[in-house]
């Protein structure tokens, strides 16, 4: 709260020491009305960016954990996604549009494909990461009890792996949600479809602004919110029972 | 009929000139309600055994059969503590893991009556202070017991127990021993035991399996009365018996004489 007040305030001194026009540093006040009068606009946007990192989030999910899981059972591929993770890790999923532009087309399909394609390679790192980690003792034990696939995945692996798998859906998180922003900004230039990214391309594209700051505003509040209040609760939930797991 | 009865069990890991890593043709039987114990150096085999008859590995050849049907994956009826202290589930209280271990067992039972069973075996171990701690709120020895209860809430018909109280200082393990054979007492499981112990075997079990290099060597039954005293000059030739056995099984005679 105090590191957000001294932003403000540094923000509005540099505003009239600096002498910047509104048009390149808009006041807080005029931030705040354009806030509260696109507040439709900018809801509609956020929910539908959401919407699509939701999608692609799950579908990177579901992918990450096939791929682990198959990672378990094999040695060879074990080798081959290893070398494929040193490669891809580093590329920043936005990286990606140009080819996603050439396979998919311009629009939804290729923000999607950018988002899987950047959170899918820390989600299969966390995972296959937290399989390993599981000691066999508890998995044998699991069996002992008389489960087997399925059953000892979701019983027992899973939440051996939690810590993990919390780890890597945030990681997965923050780089699908920096990558739609990417992507979203660069379709705006041919010829939109919306959400956030969209909106503060269409803004500076019309010179307003108060509205680009606006947007931007949300973007920040929606990944602090994401990031200290979701994923920051879960682990408490969690990780307070499961500190000795990492052990 | 005996409980349980292998025949000829052979698992072999790997062979080179000198021997093999594994166990080769062994046949014993286990009744009702016997402890045996399971006594050789590090590395004859002993946990290999304890891991077919639970069904963790495969048999190269040879029978596992329980109440005359044969077993070859794990199952509840077979309940196997293993070597180390990271069996419980960390994500569950002691009490959750006693739920839940009979539960996954027993489908149908009320959450009632679970609640009411894990309080019991929780008593029978000394932790009913402790079931809503979890795990790595637990000394070592109280997971030891732990395990036990666990083991004891699904009701196996055979507890197969590795060296269960190797990690323990001599006190904890008098003291594990004591509550062991309460234990058995009062339930009258069956305990297949393995340990590097010739004390603990000798105050254990009824009859005593001696191998040495993956073959069992020698089928004793235990003839000392309980409770067994060391002092006893019956227990020091039973003991001396087992040691010498051990001792010959020695590749290195020299360094046992440089050592006495
Ligand atoms: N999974 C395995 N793969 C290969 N060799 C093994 C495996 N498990 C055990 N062994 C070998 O088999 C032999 C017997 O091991 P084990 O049954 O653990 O002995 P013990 O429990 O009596 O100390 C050892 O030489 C060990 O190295
Ligand atoms: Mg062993």
């Amino acid at each position: 709260m105090a590191l957000i007040f001294a932003m403000a305030l540094l923000w509005e001194s540099a505003r009239i020491i600096g002498g910047y026009s509104e048009l390149l540093l808009p006041s807080i006040s005029v931030v705040a009305y354009s806030l509260l009068m696109e507040k439709a606009e900018l809801l509609k946007n956020a929910a539908y960016s959401l919407k699509l990192i939701g999608f692609g989030l799950a579908v990177a999910v579901v992918l990450a954990m096939l791929l682990a899981i198959l990672c378990m059972s094999s040695r060879a591929l074990q080798g081959l996604f290893t070398d494929v993770m040193a490669v891809m890790h580093p590329l920043p999923g936005i990286a990606i549009l140009p080819v996603a532009i050439l396979w998919f087309g311009i629009g939804v399909n290729s923000v999607v494909f950018v988002i899987v394609f950047s959170a899918v390679w820390p989600l299969l790192n966390h995972f296959y990461t937290g399989f390993r980690s599981i000691p066999k003792n508890q998995v044998e034990v699991g069996k002992n009890l008389g489960l087997s696939g399925a059953k000892l995945a979701f019983y027992v692996m899973l939440p051996a792996s939690l810590p993990h798998i919390l780890g890597g859906l945030r990681t997965g998180w923050a780089r699908a949600w920096q990558a739609s922003v990417a992507a979203e900004l660069v379709f705006g230039a041919a010829g939109g479809h919306g959400g956030l990214g969209w909106y503060l391309y269409k803004k500076r594209f019309m010179m307003e602004t108060p509205g680009v700051f606006a947007g931007m505003l949300v973007i920040i509040a929606i990944g602090l919110v994401v990031e200290y209040f979701i994923f920051a609760t879960l682990e408490n939930l969690t990780v307070k029972k499961l500190k000795q797991v990492i052990d | 009929m005996p409980l349980i009865r292998v025949e000829s069990l052979t698992k072999i890991y790997s062979s080179t000139k000198e021997g093999f890593a594994g166990i080769r043709e062994v046949s014993f039987e286990v009744n009702e309600g016997e402890v045996v114990g399971v006594i050789g150096r590090s590395g004859c085999g002993k946990t290999t055994l304890l891991r077919c008859i639970a069904g963790f590995e495969s048999s190269d050849s040879g029978k596992i059969l329980l109440d005359g049907k044969s077993v070859s994956r794990p199952g509840p009826d077979r309940f196997m503590i293993f070597q180390g202290l990271d069996q419980l589930f960390p994500w569950l209280s002691l009490r959750g893991n006693l739920i839940f271990a009979m539960k996954t067992v027993n489908k149908d039972a009320n959450m009632k009556e679970l609640q009411r069973k894990a309080e019991y075996y929780l008593e029978l171990v000394g932790l009913s202070e402790w079931g809503d701690c979890y795990p790595y709120q637990l000394s070592g020895g109280m997971k030891q017991r732990a395990f036990l209860a666990r083991a004891l809430s699904v009701n196996p018909r055979l507890l197969l127990l590795d060296e269960p109280f190797g990690s323990l200082d001599a006190l904890g393990r008098k003291a594990m021993q004591d509550l062991l054979l309460r234990l058995w007492g009062k339930t009258g499981t069956t305990i297949i035991l393995v340990t590097h112990d010739i004390d603990e075997c000798i105050r254990l079990s009824d009859r005593i399996l001696v191998f040495t290099k993956g073959t069992l060597k020698f089928n004793l039954i235990n003839p000392l009365p309980r409770p067994r005293m060391s002092e006893d000059p019956a227990y020091m030739d039973f003991y001396g018996k087992i040691s010498r056995i051990l001792e010959k099984d020695a590749n290195l005679k020299w360094a046992n004489a440089v050592l006495r």
